[in-house]
């Protein structure tokens, strides 16, 4: 349905085309003609017809374009000898020398490495709680209980990452909690901070405690939509409570869960720098030195690169979540009838 | 249809009219011939007003400038008053707190609207490089001399400071702070509980060579791991739980750090692992001696002598634990004072550094200069900024330095002067402490403090007396004479590049490294390779070393 209004719309603007350029071979009544032919097509129809609807776009429309597309234009310092304070256009091009330098770094691949496993380590645990979540929580029979249950589990998301870092302190520091615990059974006590092996377990599993039950709304609002009548009809066919999950719910989220999984791999490498520089120790640098908190500290701490480079590093991770985004969707596109555009 | 269309164009007519506003400057600038005749401009005689009453009237400035957040705004400052009776230059402050300015710093400088100077600018020596000789934003103080005649005494008095605030290009560009104590290079003192050591000592189980249990106290690392292995092992404060914390210290702070411990072993060890040792610039983690260290070190580690709570804690924590009463936790701690640390400093007494097993003894070495450029910067567009900087100027003067440092006499010191003409500190007022009469009062920043101030004009505070009391016993006379601080250099634009290529790296490196060493042991084959490492471009060292060596004998070499 949509296909064909798109094809009509197409066939409209071709029309309204060719009309422009008999218009202009007439030399005569030029704008009249193509002012006709505009008042007349599909388009300028279908705006007459739906105008005020589209006047609600204006609003996301203005925000998306002036907070999201105007700033891009300053990624040209990317490119540039750039110094804060010099205008955009400043004039000290140096090409594609930055992208060079940190492509030649030593610390390049080690980057990439530690915040690829992050990422996907955090992924591969943090995707499929939340639907294991929410599949529980919307199959639970006391109602009242998974209501208790979901805002428990919304709690944490609300905290803020530096409070969240200094509950981590406290909990696993030296003389937290945990270590006073395996202290008193008789163990030794644990530099969670301080050993690289405890960063990335400690960092994926808080970030997941923090955020699942948050994730699990998009789905648990998918499931309400599940039609009624078709667990009905399953349970007069005799399926468990399992069977109806497997065979109802999960085909009805399904496309819910690709669009998600392709968003989240689009943003795969795009972990942000706060909590790993707050949770950064000498112990564990060697595994929490990622491209996100490289980039702060080329660009922001004094005698770093500059700005230029870290914007440098930063677009070129941005590319490389925008290829992973395209693949993910072009592979979802494939093998399903899901897929982001 | 329409309607909307202008809808849309007035919105869009609207954001172009905010973006585009801005505050238009409509002061002249005279010529010097008009400044003396109209305004009586002169800056020869320090005593008198530098403008006449029209020019107070006529002429004013406007100085951006962070403050502290208990400080009052600087243009109810006492002393910002007496300087415009004294001068008759009428200076408008605009303050931001310290956190906005941090943000505000860099688009200040590219887009400086109206702003004459920043006060508390806090620019590197790269930044004045960048905006000062690239960009040529920045105002080159070194111009005008003439109209400073109490910088210029410092600068002709002192090459040394000025060599250390002279940019590249040979032009100077920030006014200085400069308050020398001779608080900031050796940052660290050892203490050690007094009652716990003596208990140790009366057991039997320490032998210290007889020596009494004062400040002074001399211990060998073994004496040293005996103590600390007897604090571990024992319930030293006597309740009950295993809390006590042998060797105390907050793992690369700026001070109360880890270099006091490789001092054991003759090394001058600071947080850059940089020093000069005979006119050569060397990093101490290149030295032998520092594996020597690590290898001893390792063994306190392990053994929990240096608790590993040390490498983590903040310096919130190390405090926290340090008052923690009655039941006191720490054994022995490197700090700047005792005072700060533990809720009963008698109790802790000041030791000498540590003796290695071959003799070594000294301590860290610090590079924190003691003169700071960049805190006062000036932009070239400035209307008669002659008459700004004879202002700024008056700030060196031996008693407005003090007042601008410590507070104005009335609050911070007492009206009379005492029998040798110096300044009085006043007592705070109830419910108040020093500190905070200060912070409110004084608006820090720019003045000159040194030898000849102490002598003639204000007294250092007593903490500060202490203190240099106890480095001249404890630390100083162990460091050896060949070894100075890297100073405050200056560096070409590539050599900049260089550094600023490294020194994410080799900062990542070391950390990792040293730490990592510290807690698993160190074997000589892994310090042999990473010796071979480091100075190669994969870390980069051996580059950055060059270039500090460049840069430093051009430091020796001028003048």
């Amino acid at each position: 349905m949509e296909r064909q209004l798109l094809q009509t719309e197409a066939e409209a603007l071709a029309d309204a085309g060719t009309g422009e350029a008999q218009a202009a071979s007439v030399r005569q009544g030029e704008k009249e003609s193509f002012g006709k032919k505009f008042k007349n097509s599909y388009f300028a129809r279908n705006f007459k017809r739906n105008w005020s609807y589209l006047l609600f776009l204006i609003p996301a429309v203005v925000v998306t374009f002036i907070f999201a597309y105007i700033p891009m234009y300053g990624l040209l310092i990317a490119f540039q000898d750039y110094m804060p304070g010099d205008s955009i256009l400043n004039g000290y091009w140096i090409g594609f020398e930055n992208f060079s330098l940190f492509l030649g770094d030593y610390a390049f691949w080690g980057l990439m490495w530690n915040t690829f496993l992050l990422c996907i380590l955090g992924f591969i645990i943090g995707f499929p709680l939340p639907i294991i979540v929410a599949l529980m929580l919307h199959t639970t029979r006391n109602k009242k209980l998974a209501k208790v249950l979901q805002t428990i589990f919304n709690g944490p998301h609300f905290i803020s990452l530096v409070v969240l870092v200094g509950m981590l302190q406290l909990f696993f520091g030296r003389y937290g909690l945990v270590n006073n615990i395996i202290e008193s059974v008789g163990g030794e006590r644990y530099s969670f901070f301080l050993e690289s092996a405890a960063f990335r377990p400690m960092y994926i599993l808080s970030s997941n405690w923090q955020d699942f039950g948050w994730s699990s709304i998009i789905y648990l609002a998918a499931l309400s939509g599940v039609e009624q009548s078709q667990h009905e009809a399953a349970q007069i066919d005799g399926a468990s409570r399992f069977q109806r999950v497997l065979h109802v719910d999960i085909p009805a989220i399904m496309p819910i869960i690709s669009v998600m999984l392709i968003m989240s791999i689009g943003g795969l490498m795009g972990v942000g720098y706060e909590k790993v520089l707050l949770m950064q120790t000498d112990g564990n640098i060697g595994v929490s030195e990622i491209i996100a908190t490289y980039v702060y500290k080329q660009g922001l701490v004094p005698g770093g690169r500059g700005a230029g480079y870290a914007t440098a590093v930063g677009l070129f991770n941005s590319i490389i979540n925008l290829l992973l985004l395209i693949i993910a969707n072009t592979a979802s596109k494939k093998f399903s009838e899901n897929s982001l555009f | 249809m329409k309607k909307i269309i202008t809808a849309v164009a007035l919105c869009c007519a609207a954001m172009m009219a905010f973006a585009g506003c801005g505050e238009k400057d409509d002061r002249t600038s005279n010529s010097l011939d008009v400044l003396k005749d109209k305004y009586g401009f002169q800056w020869t005689d320090t005593s008198k007003p530098i403008l006449n009453e029209t020019g107070a009237k006529e002429i004013s400035f406007h100085v951006y400038s962070s403050k502290n957040a208990s400080a009052k705004d600087y243009n109810d400052m006492d002393i910002m008053q007496t300087l415009f009776e004294q001068t008759n230059v009428y200076v408008d402050w605009e303050n931001v707190s310290e956190s906005i300015y941090g943000q505000q710093k860099v688009p200040k400088l590219g887009n400086h609207n109206g702003i004459d100077a920043i006060y508390h600018a806090g620019l590197t020596s790269n930044e004045i490089l960048k905006y000062g000789v690239d960009r040529g934003a920045l105002l080159a103080i070194s111009d005008y001399l003439e109209y400073m005649p109490n910088f210029k005494k410092i600068l002709d008095s002192r090459s040394d400071i000025k060599k250390q605030i002279t940019s590249i290009d040979g032009k100077i560009y920030s006014l200085p702070r400069i308050e020398e104590m001779g608080l900031l290079q050796n940052p660290n003192l050892l203490f050690i509980n007094k009652t716990w050591a003596e208990k140790a000592v009366n057991e039997g189980k320490v032998d210290l060579g007889g020596q009494e249990i004062k400040d002074g106290l001399e211990l060998t690392a073994s004496q040293m791991e005996n103590l600390l292995t007897y604090f571990k092992n024992n319930d030293m404060n006597g309740n009950g739980a295993k809390d006590e914390r042998p060797l105390n210290f907050v793992w690369n702070n700026w001070q109360g750090n880890q270099c006091d411990l490789y001092g054991m072993f003759g090394l001058n060890d600071n947080l850059e692992h940089r020093v000069i040792k005979d006119g050569k610039v060397v990093y101490t983690v290149l030295d032998d001696a520092f594996k020597d260290a690590t290898q001893y070190l390792h063994n306190w580690v392990a053994n929990g002598l240096i608790d590993a709570v040390s490498f983590e804690q903040s310096q919130d924590n190390f405090l926290a634990n340090g008052k923690s009463n009655p039941d006191e936790k720490y054994g022995a701690f490197y700090w700047w004072e005792s005072e700060t640390v533990v809720s009963d400093p008698s109790n802790y007494v000041c030791c000498k550094p540590l003796k290695g097993p071959n003799g070594g003894q000294t301590v860290c070495v610090s590079n924190n200069p003691e003169i700071s450029m960049g805190e006062v910067i000036f932009f070239k567009d400035t209307p008669n900024v002659e008459v700004l900087l004879a202002y700024f100027d008056r700030y060196y003067m031996p008693e407005i330095s003090a007042q601008i440092n410590y507070g104005p006499i009335g609050i911070a010191f007492e009206e009379e002067r005492d029998a040798n003409g110096k300044l009085v500190a006043k007592d705070p007022p109830a419910g108040k402490t020093t500190d905070e009469l200060r912070l409110e009062n004084a608006p820090l920043g720019i003045c000159y403090l040194s030898d000849d101030a102490w002598e003639n004009t204000v007294e250092m505070e007593p903490r500060a007396k202490l203190r240099v009391e106890r480095l001249e016993k404890y630390a100083r006379p162990y460091v050896p004479s060949t070894v100075t601080p890297v100073p405050n250099l200056q560096f070409t634009k590539e050599e900049l590049d260089v550094l600023a290529r490294y020194q994410t790296t080799i900062d990542n490196y070391l950390r990792e490294n040293i730490l990592k060493w510290l807690r698993n042991g160190l074997d000589d084959a892994t310090w042999a390779s990473h010796k071979e490492r480091a100075v190669t471009n994969a870390v980069g060292i051996g580059e950055v070393q060059k270039v500090y060596q460049a840069a430093y004998d051009r430091y020796v070499k001028e003048n």
